[in-house]
This record gives structure tokens, sequence and C-alpha cells, in this order.
């Protein structure tokens, strides 16, 4: 008896630090939240700074070199470093431009709110954050995050969903239908190609 | 005319029900059961769905955009409020009493203290926020499985089952039953361009903004159907 009553206690023990709690990524989206809130409320901030701001707490907050591994699917596995080193750089440089640069004028000054629905554990060091934002002249927009603490200490945003549409996989359907044709190489010249288009 | 209209629309649902029966399927296999088979076909008409919104959909839209914000908000209000029958509709048909109620008293609100529907006293007031039905959904709703991915001319993205939605809805619809065909039409029209204006940023972003805007495309729809049927979009 004595004996099952101890592989329990370890077990329990061994368990509990599986799943962590939110003392990192709790903090973590509080304070993305409230930083973007507080782009988007500024009264002396015009358009280009605004979007240029929310680019940076994007890019901050997203663990774009996550993303990019994840999103590059079987092709990665056949790069060369070289090839991985670029695709990850040009990858990163872009998505921020894709996601925050296609806000228009009227997007963001149509944002007025985002309230948390819920926050909640998902497994051990994963915590989801199902948001609205609220905005003047439309219904509201649910956006939904993925937090992961990895490595301890450290949280970030690696995906997202706006209703319903998910980042991380409509980048890897595209990304794997476009190295299907050309490899990952391809990839990051359109990837850079873009980037360049949209910064002139 | 009515009962001609009520013939088709006893037969389309004769139709649809005989359709659908083999391709039930439980609620795990909708996102994996949304195949491609179509590809080639779909493409060919998503080319001609880019050039048709980059030479006629956008002008269109760049022009209604001349109106103040808050005129089109209110011939949003009007549209929407006329979509609320049939979402009634769809509420009893998925013996959802929340959709059902919500609908039905949205309609009665807005058309009387929003007159007519322009302004959406409903959600103002009471709280009651539209909840957009059609007979995909509801279909859906009862295991329907979503069939292949189909790109529609004009209307684009869909799936078999939303596809023959489209044609029920279009019979069931309690206002279209009032209305003349020329009315109908002027109808879809409106709708298209209201709904061009305001899903205008989503659409220029799958379109023109996305390394590859057919698959973009795709996957938006399938992701956005599944999560609209799970109900987590209201």
């Amino acid at each position: 008896m004595r004996f099952y009553l101890s592989l329990t206690l370890l077990f329990s023990y061994l368990a509990f630090p599986a799943y962590a709690d939110a003392t990192v990524c709790r903090p973590f989206f509080d304070s993305m939240r409230s930083h973007a809130l507080a782009i988007l409320h500024d009264p002396a901030m015009r358009y280009v700074q605004k979007r240029d701001a929310l680019s940076r707490l994007f890019d901050n907050a997203v663990d774009g070199t996550w993303v990019a591994h994840f999103v590059a699917g079987a092709a990665w596995r056949t790069a060369t470093e070289g090839e991985r080193r670029d695709f990850v750089a040009a990858y990163r440089a872009w998505l921020p431009l894709n996601y925050v640069g296609a806000l228009d004028e009227d997007d963001i000054n149509n944002m007025q709110g985002i309230d948390l629905a819920s926050f909640t554990v998902g497994g051990p060091s994963v915590f989801y954050a199902r948001t609205r934002v609220t905005q003047k002249d439309a219904e509201p927009i649910a956006i939904d995050f993925r937090l992961e603490e990895d490595p301890p200490g450290v949280c970030h945003v690696r995906d997202f969903t706006i209703e319903g549409v998910s980042l991380l996989t409509s980048q890897r359907e595209q990304i794997q239908t476009l190295t299907a044709n050309g490899g990952l190489a391809a990839v990051t010249a359109q990837l850079k190609s873009i980037a360049v288009t949209k910064s002139q | 005319m009515i009962t001609y209209k009520k013939y088709l629309c006893h037969g389309t649902m004769l139709m649809v029900l005989s359709l659908s029966y083999p391709v039930l399927a439980d609620d795990g296999a909708k996102r994996e059961a949304l195949g491609d088979p179509w590809e080639g076909m779909n493409r060919g008409t998503f080319s001609f769905n880019l050039a048709f919104d980059r030479n006629i959909s956008k002008p269109v839209v760049s022009v209604y955009r001349e109106i103040p914000s808050s005129l089109r908000r209110n011939i949003d209000n009007f549209l929407t409020n006329l979509s609320e029958p049939l979402n009634t509709v769809h509420g009893i048909l998925q013996l959802n009493p929340k959709v059902a109620f919500t609908s039905f008293w949205r309609f009665v609100l807005n058309t009387t203290f929003g007159l007519g529907g322009v302004r959406d006293f409903a959600a103002e007031q009471a709280g009651l926020h539209n909840m957009d039905q059609d007979l995909g959904m509801t279909f859906g709703h009862w295991g329907v499985a979503s069939g292949p991915y189909l790109v529609l001319p004009v209307l684009g993205p869909s799936s078999a089952r939303d596809t023959v939605g489209k044609v029920g809805d279009w019979f069931l619809d309690p206002v279209g039953w009032l209305l003349t065909t020329p009315e109908n039409v002027a109808q879809s029209v409106a709708d298209g361009i209201d709904e061009r204006d305001i899903q205008g940023g989503t659409v220029d972003y799958l379109y023109y903004q996305s390394l590859e805007p057919y698959v973009a495309t795709r996957s938006a729809y399938e992701q956005h159907q599944a999560f609209t049927l799970t109900g987590k979009g209201h």
C-alpha cells in the first residue's frame, strides 16, 4: 500500500512541472495587448507610424524563426543549411509586412478594443488566449493566439487564428505548394522580391 | 408563380437530400473531407474571378466607397435585415432556438424601430447580433459533409454542399418569394457590392497579397467554414 502511495506521489510530483502556470505567458500577453491598444489609441500617431509600430510589435511577439521552420514543411529537410538560413531571414522580414502591412488606414482607425474572452492552458507550456477585436463600424473579429513558453522563461506567439483561419495552416499549405515546384530557394526569392516591392 | 416556386423548392430539397445522403460524415472528418479533385477546373475559374475582381468588382466598389461610411453602414444594415427571415428559417431547420429567436426578433425590431432596417436597433439596444446562416450551414449542422472544393464563377470559393445550399437558399428565402425576379437580381447585385466592400480587406489580402492566392483562398475558406460550423463564430 505504501509502495503504491509513494508511486502516486512520485508521478504527481513529476507531472506537476509539465503543466506550467501562466506566470510568464500571461504577463507577456497582457503586455502585448496593452501595447497594441496604446498604439491604436495614440492620437499623436499617424497611420503609417501606427502601422510600423504594430509591425515591430508583431515581429517581437511572433516567433518568426520557429514559424518559418514549421511552414517550410518537408522542404526543410531537403534544403541546404544556407537555403534554410536565407529562407528564415526572408520569411521573418516578409511576415509582418504581409499581416500588419495589409491593414489600411480604415482598418486601423476602426479597431477600438481587444477584449480577452479567455486565457487557458493548452498543455505543457502552451496557452491559448481568445480575443475579440471590437470595431467602430463592423462586427467584432475573433483573434485567438497560441502562446508557448519555450525555452523556460521566454514566451512567444507561435500561431494565431483570425476568424478561424490559422497563420500556420494557411502558410504551410501555400509554401508546400510552392516548394513542390521550385524548392525552398524559389520561395525565398519570391519573398525577397515581395519585400523589395513593398518597401519601395 | 408562387406555386411554381414552391414546386421547384420541394424538388430541389428532395434532390439535395438524395445527393447528400451518401456523403454524410462525422464531425471529425469535416476538414479532411474537403478535397480538391477538380483543382484544374477550379484554378481556371479562380483566374477568371481574379480578372473579374480586378476589372469589375474593385472599380465598382471603389466608386461605391465614395458614399460616406455611415450611409454604407445603413445600406449594409438594410440588406442584412432582409436576410433575417431566411436566418430564422435556418434556425428552425437546425432546431437552434437561439438562432431562430435572435433572427426573428432582429427582423421585427429593426424593421419597426430600426426604420425599415437601416439602423441595427436590435444590436444597439437589445444586444441581438446578426447570426448569418445559409443552407450549406444547415446541411453541415445535420452532418452532411462538405464534399469537394468548388470555385464558382464570380461568387468565389465554395464546396459541393454549399453550392447546393446557395441554390436552395434562393428558393427558401421568404423575402425572395415576395420580390419579383428583377428585384431579386437587384438585391443579389447589391449584396455582392456590399459584401465586397465589407470583406474588401480579406479579399485583397487573399487575392493580391498572399504567396499562392489559389491555395490561400482555399485554405481560408475551409478553415473559416469549419470555424463557423463549430459555432465558435458566434
